[in-house]
């Protein structure tokens, strides 16, 4: 038990030096770096005017207004820009799965997955938690003392993403070549997260809460914060714990098929 | 000279073929989003507001402009890898155009993605939106979104290039992908923004490759046929002329640099 737990604050340690180093790799080039973040939040703010547009002509779609619907793309976009910028590997795991560029660090002492997810960070990440923030405060319904909700909630959807992340991207194992279908669905999981969910019903409600988990990385983060409630918090808290276990195992099951691209890279 | 292009339209339509997992990933997702926007819509049309249309003919329009979007082929991310990896100073020394390569490349995937997603947007229009409206609308939009999806490959182009500046293209391919959205029309209609939003969207590529081909399904053309050939044609110069202007300075400099 001692040891285990001396285990994971070693783990712990080393995920904040890797995080460190990878953001002080992305912020290298520091205009670069800035532009990147400036553009992303520009960009969130474009894509909420089709939402702004549409409620001009109806006040509420199924229960959403405006400041609803700003929650939820409030917490998808911190949540998935937390994940790329602490877990920036996350996204391309499939490529370096297929080309072989796990060589490199299987032979490190700490665990493969967490290296591999930490040595890159997405700059426009920070972007997306800035616009995030800005969504969240403007929408009218969050106050000081939904904080620590809103907390949880954004800490869940992240985890749960890059839990996503890990599995569509795992496929490579198995399958080979799948960067472009991997990222695909990736990218489905945020577009889908970003609908109000009462639009979805029947095998597409279900689809968004399993396969798909648009669900549990918007929805719900959502719902709890609209209007918090302890049976909302453990379905989320429960959802975050299966999709990192299963991620975890997927993903060093998928390891142990791997095969050695014969890649040389030097790692500082 | 032409052949060695035919081969990188032929390697470029191989190389999309050979990864069909993508293919229908691509196809499956066009129809859920279909399915996800005629539902937006029927909640939308329950409430009794008048949003200009009818929500079946809203979702052939989203078809086709999802259609045009999906087909062009990423080749901003291919260029972007070639200048993350260093492989883009051994690609500009070849006896071949390293744009005009790009681009035949892209035409072999287009001419593999193309027909696929139309199949798909098409199926999906159907299942969610019932038969087309103006189903002779439907042929022209499909024949002038062919040609939209070239000029939207070449902005795909120009985008990529941006790589040798920025590194990571990502941020400025969403904001490209995001005014797309707006001024393209591609998930309502242009008709539906303040008129404000209207008029600058026809002095952008935007709506020439998105609102241009897919109002033919609504009856409500926003540019004549007449226009809409005029208005792709000029902007694939402008995006060639773009690319070759950026390319040829970025060329330069490289061979400075690289001694």
């Amino acid at each position: 038990m001692t040891i285990s737990i001396r285990s994971a604050r070693s783990v712990s340690r080393f995920s904040r030096a890797l995080f460190v180093t990878s953001l002080a790799s992305a912020m290298a080039q520091r205009g670069a770096f800035l532009m990147q973040v400036a553009l992303m939040a520009l960009n969130n703010a474009i894509f909420f005017t089709f939402w702004i547009v549409l409620f001009s002509r109806v006040s509420r779609i199924r229960g959403y207004a405006l400041g609803d619907v700003a929650v939820l793309y409030g917490i998808v976009a911190i949540g998935v820009g937390l994940a790329v910028t602490v877990a920036g590997g996350g996204p391309h795991l499939a490529r370096f799965i297929h080309e072989g560029e796990l060589d490199a660090v299987l032979s490190q002492p700490k665990p493969t997955l967490v290296y591999v997810l930490g040595r890159r960070t997405v700059a426009s990440g920070i972007g997306d938690v800035v616009s995030g923030v800005a969504m969240i405060a403007l929408s009218g319904i969050v106050d000081l003392s939904r904080i620590p909700v809103v907390l949880v909630a954004i800490l869940a959807s992240t985890t749960i993403f890059v839990a996503t992340c890990v599995l569509f991207n795992s496929i490579a194992f198995w399958l080979g070549r799948v960067e472009t279908a991997s990222r695909q669905l990736v990218e489905s999981v945020i577009t889908f997260s970003l609908y109000p969910e009462p639009l979805f019903g029947g095998a597409m409600r279900l689809l968004l809460f399993t396969l798909v988990p648009a669900g549990f990385v918007g929805y719900l983060p959502a719902r709890m914060v609209r209007a918090p409630s302890i049976a909302v918090t453990v379905e989320l808290v429960g959802a975050a714990v299966v999709y990192a276990s299963a991620a975890w195992y997927v993903f060093n099951r998928g390891l142990r098929t791997y095969s050695s691209g014969s890649r040389f890279e030097f790692n500082g | 000279m032409i052949q060695k292009y035919l081969a990188f339209i032929r390697v470029g339509y191989a190389r999309a073929r050979a990864e069909p997992a993508e293919h229908y990933a691509r196809v499956l997702f066009l129809i859920v989003i279909l399915g996800v926007f005629s539902s937006l819509w029927r909640a939308v049309a329950s409430t009794g507001a008048n949003v200009g249309g009818d929500p079946h003919t809203f979702v052939w329009y989203l078809a086709m402009t999802e259609w045009v979007l999906m087909s062009a082929p990423h080749i901003h991310f291919r260029i972007e890898d070639d200048v993350r990896r260093g492989d883009v100073a051994y690609q500009i020394v070849r006896p071949a155009s390293y744009l005009g390569a790009h681009f035949a490349e892209g035409l072999g995937a287009l001419a593999a993605r193309a027909p696929v997603l139309l199949a798909g947007a098409c199926v999906g229009a159907w299942i969610f939106g019932g038969a087309p409206a103006h189903p002779r609308s439907v042929g022209r939009a499909i024949a002038f979104g062919c040609v939209a999806s070239l000029v939207v490959m070449s902005y795909n182009i120009v985008l990529g290039l941006s790589a040798f500046w920025l590194g990571d293209i990502a941020p400025v391919y969403w904001i490209w992908q995001k005014l797309t959205f707006v001024l393209g029309g591609l998930l309502l209609p242009l008709t539906l923004y303040p008129d404000v939003v209207i008029r600058i969207a026809r002095v952008t590529p935007f709506s020439a490759v998105l609102a241009g081909p897919a109002s033919f399904v609504l009856d409500r053309p926003f540019f004549s046929g007449g226009m809409l050939v005029l208005a792709l044609i000029g902007w694939a110069c402008v995006a060639a002329l773009i690319a070759v202007t950026i390319f040829h300075s970025i060329a330069r400099r490289l061979q400075l640099n690289g001694g």
